[in-house]
């Protein structure tokens, strides 16, 4: 057949009137088809070779290369979220697919087959972590066929907080993101245990991991581990030295902790209600090496850089009965010091990390004033977030609520700042002051306003936000007056956005079941 | 209602349509929704109001838009909305809804008396001074193509590599002046085959052998039996009208099973291929369906569901291709392959079997009962394996879905073989029937 088919591509007018056999059965039949034409006679065979070889099609043999999966053992979810997850997935609705993932999990349920491919396509971390839990058997089995999906083995199948019944061996075998899983599962009820089994592989693990498995240390954090921390102080990897340091300062009977007081003390100095700071023109060798000379992307200056970084790890209460005065004091004494933004940064970090509750509070209130009050350091509104998680929710309720009257405008936050930082779901009481407080607004919406502030966009954090008890609330219809005023116009698509999303969020709520 | 929502999905013309229909899959885009035994319908605000209606019988679609789409997004997305079972009421159904089922049964009945209706006389005479102007035009461009293929082949057809699809188009031009059609078609599925894959000699060789068979079959057509004559016009493109395919095509009445369809975009016209097979006679058909520049499809059965049908075969040597005459039952869904193979063996004998009938047969139905797909390589290779071990490659790389829906087990799958490879249409899996088809 080569020969033949070499024939015709190198053309019968080189064959010197000889032709090879296409050694199809079919020849004896097409020598009858007769014709003394030399090219001719050589498309019939070959077509007739080619009907013969179609004709004669041999079937490849495969091995049952891959072993099927086993029953799932979860009930799947049911067509109507299947199609709705299925455009959520589409149309990368982020927030809400967390949400309907999530919903499935609590609900015991399982993606569907059909949505398993899109599922395994998603790339944000986020959502990968939301997607995990509802691959099912189906999902794990399937992912192990794209290379692209690989993802999905570095979790674990099992998704409670328990260790699995071969821990062990998926400590020594598994894949990178499954061995932090388990360490930080088996840290939550004995870590001496987990710090043991780190201790025992830390040589050969590579840097990336070793900094992601130190992480995990957070939990169950105790003065044991502070050796192990110590040592690590000294590593290769800056990544694996970062986080050795922010656990450290967390211990504050550690000898690390200890350093970093005594160096901030030395450094801070409060007399006749009056601040002063004095970090070192040059940096020590040792305060380098428990990296206090990371150098900090504010601009400040090398000086005001350690400043902020060794006041950081150092528990603000420290200084609270250093100076004997109460934070509200220490901090308007601060802000009017050389080294405000330095001392002020250095403090809100330090508040945040030892979850110091009196000091988050009182930092927060300064980071949330009004501007103009003084304090303006260029990361304020960074700073004030990274506190939120720490103030109470009243707190940051009433502070956003404030925008709910005309009159209302409360300090540095915007209205969506202001909400972006309450934990959702909201609790109904707010949720139901704010769809209230939108009602009264939107009815007394002047038809030529020039803007719809600060409501504007607001919906769209609501929309997410609002919990299945104010859905019904939610959904009641809101007039806006008529108007070809583009800000009204603008605002009008805002609210039909918002229930949009609040009707597909009542759907996957009805059609999941929680027990 | 008996459709899920990806068999609603699969009815669409286009990706843009299906996702369109999903948007308006939301009561709040209606009003008066409501369906009865027969029909389901409602009013979509869109620019207008628009009223739309599905036939619950065939599941085809009225919608008072004014879109060419069909089905349009608005008729999908009611039928989505109805997947559901609870979003739409039973409801008495209002007067343009039902006006519109009275229209439709007054027209079916007139169709079907027309049918029995004899032919309108013709003018005989007029009839075959054309036929004969046309086979004289068609017998000059066959003999023209004869020699161009000679000169391909005396000169060698590596060259062809490297030459530009003009010269297959000038080639195809002139058959279609010619009055050859089907030639013209053939001549430029070949264009593409040049440098396409490692085995592209070997298939152009038997490509433009086959060609010559069935130029030559054209010179000595007299000697040929009926059925394979037949055969021979349609491919050279002789197309038989409507009046001519009653009169002599094969009707056979059995339980028709949607089992997949795709749609093959040409430049200028986009091809639906839907396959059905027959539950009694076993016997595979394929209903072609066409539209020029975006225009819609006309309505093919729903993959997935069987209808007690009669079907008109095209009369051929192995009659593959059929027309829709008329239905006699609801369609009902399907939830297994009744009917399909049992191996791949048996389906690779059928192929043989029709080859010997009628060899230029291109594409097979594959429906094959209880095969598994096998996803080799990261997703490189990819094959259809039965339970005696024999496989065959499917066709391209993504196939995601079906080894998803399989999970490794076997199921029960319907496809086009094209002699190379098998294009999945539809799999069976848990008693639910997914289509897989698409847009090439």
């Amino acid at each position: 057949m080569r020969a033949f088919t070499t024939a015709g591509m190198v053309g019968t007018a080189q064959t010197g009137g000889e032709m090879p056999a296409s050694g199809a059965p079919s020849e004896s039949l097409v020598g009858a088809m007769g014709g003394t034409d030399l090219e001719r006679a050589y498309l019939l065979r070959a077509g007739a070779a080619a009907v013969c070889q179609a004709a004669g099609y041999m079937p490849t043999r495969v091995d049952q290369a891959s072993e099927s999966v086993s029953d799932e053992p979860l009930p799947r979810c049911n067509s109507t979220v299947e199609l709705l997850i299925e455009s959520l997935l589409g149309d990368h609705r982020t927030a809400l697919l967390i949400e309907a993932l999530d919903l499935l999990r609590r609900s015991g349920q399982a993606l569907s087959p059909i949505l398993l491919p899109p599922a395994l396509d998603t790339r944000a971390p986020e959502l990968r972590a939301a997607i995990s839990p509802v691959l099912g058997a189906r999902g794990r089995w399937l992912s192990q066929f794209n290379p692209a999906w690989k993802w999905a083995a570095q979790t674990l199948a099992d998704t409670s907080r328990a260790l699995p019944a071969d821990a062990e061996t998926l400590w020594q075998e598994g894949a990178a993101g499954q061995r932090v899983e388990l360490l930080g599962r088996l840290r939550a009820f004995d870590p001496n245990r987990a710090r043991e089994w780190l201790m025992e592989t830390w040589k050969r693990e590579k840097a990336d991991t070793r900094a992601d498995l130190l992480k995990t240390f957070a939990t169950g954090l105790s003065l044991a581990d502070e050796p192990l921390l110590e040592s690590t102080l000294d590593d290769r990897a800056a990544t694996v030295r970062a986080v050795a340091v922010d656990l450290l300062a967390r211990l504050p009977e550690s000898a690390f902790a200890g350093r970093m007081r005594e160096r901030a003390m030395g450094m801070l100095v409060y007399a006749n209600g009056k601040l002063e700071a004095k970090p070192p023109t040059q940096l020590p060798p040792d305060w380098q090496r428990d990296g206090a000379g990371q150098q900090s992307s504010t601009g400040r200056g090398e000086r005001a850089s350690w400043l902020t970084r060794v006041v950081s790890m150092v528990p603000c209460a420290v200084w609270s009965e250093r100076f004997g005065q109460p934070p509200e004091t220490l901090i308007v004494t601060a802000s009017e010091s050389h080294w405000r933004d330095a001392v002020l940064d250095g403090w809100t970090q330090a508040a945040a990390r030892h979850r110091d509750a009196a000091w988050s509070l009182v930092l927060w209130r300064y980071w949330s004033a009004p501007r103009g009050n003084g304090a303006e350091s260029a990361d304020r509104d960074a700073l004030r977030d990274l506190l939120a998680p720490h103030v109470p929710l009243a707190e940051l309720e009433a502070y956003a609520a404030g925008y709910f009257t005309a009159e209302g405008n409360p300090g540095s936050a915007s209205f969506i700042e202001a909400l972006a930082v309450i934990s959702t779901p909201w609790s109904a009481a707010f949720g139901n002051a704010y769809l209230a407080a939108l009602r009264a607004f939107v009815a007394a919406l002047d038809p030529s306003a020039r803007d719809v502030a600060p409501w504007n966009e607001t919906p769209e954090i609501a929309a997410l936000a609002i919990p299945p008890a104010c859905f019904e609330t939610a959904l009641e219809p809101l007039e806006l007056p008529e108007s070809g005023n583009w800000y009204v116009h603008n605002f009008r698509g805002q609210l039909g956005t918002f229930a949009d999303t609040i009707r597909l969020r009542k759907q996957l709520y009805e059609e999941i079941p929680l027990p | 209602m008996r459709l899920s929502s990806d068999q609603v999905l699969a009815l669409a013309p286009d990706a843009g349509s299906a996702a369109n229909g999903k948007k308006l899959a939301n009561l709040k885009h209606w009003r008066g929704v409501g369906q009865n035994e027969q029909a389901l319908w409602g009013e979509c605000q869109g620019s207008a109001l628009y009223q739309v209606r599905v036939d619950l019988a065939t599941f085809s679609v009225k919608c008072s838009c004014p879109s060419h789409k069909f089905p349009c997004k608005h008729g999908l997305g009611l039928l989505l909305l109805a997947v559901d079972d609870k979003s739409v009421p039973a409801a008495d159904a209002p007067d343009w809804v039902r006006e519109w089922l009275a229209k439709r049964a007054e027209s079916a009945e007139k169709k079907h008396i027309q049918s029995n209706d004899p032919a309108k006389p013709v003018d005989a005479a007029a009839q075959a001074k054309r036929a004969q102007k046309r086979a004289a035009l068609v017998e000059q461009g066959l003999s023209r193509l004869d020699l161009w293929l000679s000169d391909l082949v005396r000169n060698g057809l590596a060259a062809l590599e490297s030459q530009p699809a003009t010269l297959w188009e000038r080639q195809a031009a002139q058959m279609v002046d010619a009055q050859a059609p089907g030639v013209a078609a053939r001549l430029r599925q070949l264009a593409g085959i040049p440098g396409s894959s490692d085995e592209w000699p070997e298939r152009l060789v038997g490509g433009l052998g086959q060609l010559a068979l069935l130029t030559h079959a054209y010179s000595r057509l007299d000697a040929l039996d009926a059925p394979l004559r037949h055969d021979v016009r349609q491919l050279i493109g002789w197309t038989l009208s409507q009046d001519e395919l009653t009169a002599t095509g094969e009707q056979v009445t059995d339980d028709w099973l949607a089992v997949g369809q795709w749609t093959e975009d040409g430049e200028q016209v986009r091809t639906q291929r839907a396959w059905v097979l027959g539950a009694q006679t076993r016997r595979p058909a394929l209903l072609l369906s066409f539209s020029a520049r975006g225009a819609p499809f006309g309505q093919s059965p729903v993959p997935g569901f069987r209808q007690r049908a009669t079907l008109t075969f095209y009369p051929g040597a192995a009659p593959l291709r059929a027309r829709l005459d008329s239905s006699e039952s609801e369609a009902a869904p399907v939830t297994e392959l009744v009917a399909g193979l049992e191996s791949i063996e048996a389906f690779l004998a059928n192929v043989a079997a029709t080859l010997a009938r009628q060899p230029w047969q291109d594409r097979f139905l594959c429906a094959v009962r209880c095969a598994t797909p096998i996803c080799l390589d990261d997703g490189n290779r990819w094959y259809l394996r039965d339970a005696q071990g024999a496989a065959l490659p499917l066709l391209a790389r993504n196939h995601w879905r079906l080894l998803a829906l399989s999970g490794g087990h076997p199921v029960d799958i319907a496809g086009e073989w094209d002699g190379v490879a098998l294009r999945p249409l539809g799999v069976w899996s848990d008693g639910r029937y997914h289509p897989l088809g698409g847009v090439a």
